[in-house]
């Protein structure tokens, strides 16, 4: 994935923007991305399994997560579940993003403020 | 770790019926991954995450065939896959918009030649994908999958065949019509019939004979049945020439 550039997956979709969010704050396995995603957006979007794991397959082909070991303790701990962390470029991609949404919205508030002489 | 309740799939009496709607290659890497997400979404959130999964289903499974599809299939495949949507949706949409128009005829004839002609490309092209001789006896269950819809079109075939000699014998005062039509009526249901076995050497010809041969009586929007049957059978002649382009590619690769 060298040599690629962040602003050339922009804008990203829905999907890939809400799962890498919640990447953002560590590895998670499917459920725990699924929850998160879930309280992130206060319980609007939850995805389902084949969307979900369709997502997944697509952030990874284009090199924005990869599989990882997960937690010591997980082994421990209920069944076997895949892990998935976001990549260098994935957090690359995701600050871009970040930041075009937020110079969108900065936009946006101004052109929401009525201008001098409109009211 | 954010929680969910821990569920074993691999309690699970036999794999959910569901999991099958999703293309091959997705199930084999992500099917335990599937089933547990399923199972907890279910477990946790009650009707909510049946609804979820319902239309979960409805989304994601038709997305994902179709990136497969154009990922894994060679060219003939890909242009069958989009074609096949195509008809489909033009099928489905002229039957909504006039059960008995000519214009519902003239679409089926249309959709039917664009199909002709896509399993044709592919009965040309695909012999580069050609299996080899040592290629692995097909397994019950693909045969069953590439071929159940092959009693539907025996069975089309010979409604055809009937509803022709129906019209040479009844006669009537339009002597040339009814000749015309028990021509029509046999040349097409014995093309089904023709085309069954011409498949089995000649894939893409064979496909393509069945699927025109389907259109006559398929286009009696009179009765619920023929438009039914003939999208029946053009499904699994549509699927089953993707499957056989797709494990053709995988076999030589």
């Amino acid at each position: 994935m060298t040599g690629r550039k962040p602003a050339e997956l922009l804008p990203l979709p829905a999907a890939w923007l809400h799962v890498l969010v919640a990447l953002s704050g560590g590895e998670l396995h499917g459920y725990a991305i699924m929850s998160e995603v879930e309280r992130l957006t206060d319980g609007v979007v939850t995805m389902g399994p084949g969307t979900l794991y369709g997502t997944l397959k697509r952030l990874h082909s284009q090199g924005l997560v990869e599989e990882s070991e997960g937690p010591a303790e997980a082994e421990s701990e209920g069944p076997a579940r895949r892990y998935y962390r976001l990549t260098g470029f994935g957090e690359r991609v995701l600050a871009a993003e970040t930041a075009r949404l937020s110079n969108l919205i900065h936009a946006a508030s101004r052109g929401a403020v009525p201008s001098e002489g409109t009211s | 770790m954010m929680g969910g309740s821990h569920v074993e799939p691999s309690h699970r009496a036999r794999t959910p019926w569901w999991l099958w709607l999703y293309p091959s290659d997705f199930r084999r890497e992500f099917a335990h991954d599937l089933v547990l997400l399923a199972d907890e979404l279910v477990q946790d959130r009650g009707m909510r995450g049946r609804r979820v999964l319902a239309i979960d289903l409805l989304v994601a499974v038709p997305r994902i065939r179709w990136e497969y599809t154009m990922r894994s299939s060679p060219l003939p495949g890909q242009l069958i896959a989009a074609l096949t949507v195509l008809a489909v949706a033009t099928w489905l949409a002229t039957v909504a918009f006039g059960l008995s128009s000519t214009g519902t005829i003239i679409a089926a004839v249309v959709t039917a030649i664009l199909l002709a002609l896509a399993l044709a490309q592919r009965s040309v092209l695909g012999r580069a994908f050609a299996a080899p001789d040592q290629a692995p006896k097909p397994t019950t269950r693909r045969v069953l999958l590439q071929s159940w819809w092959a009693p539907l079109a025996v069975v089309h075939a010979l409604a055809t065949l009937t509803f022709g000699v129906a019209l040479g014998l009844g006669g009537g005062d339009d002597v040339l019509g009814s000749v015309i039509g028990f021509a029509v009526a046999v040349v097409f249901g014995a093309g089904i019939l023709a085309g069954l076995v011409v498949r089995l050497s000649r894939p893409g010809l064979g496909a393509a004979m069945i699927v025109i041969g389907t259109v006559p009586l398929g286009g009696a929007f009179w009765m619920w049945w023929p438009p039914v049957l003939m999208l029946l059978v053009w499904i699994g002649v549509m699927s089953s020439a993707i499957s056989r382009a797709r494990h053709q590619a995988h076999t030589v690769s």
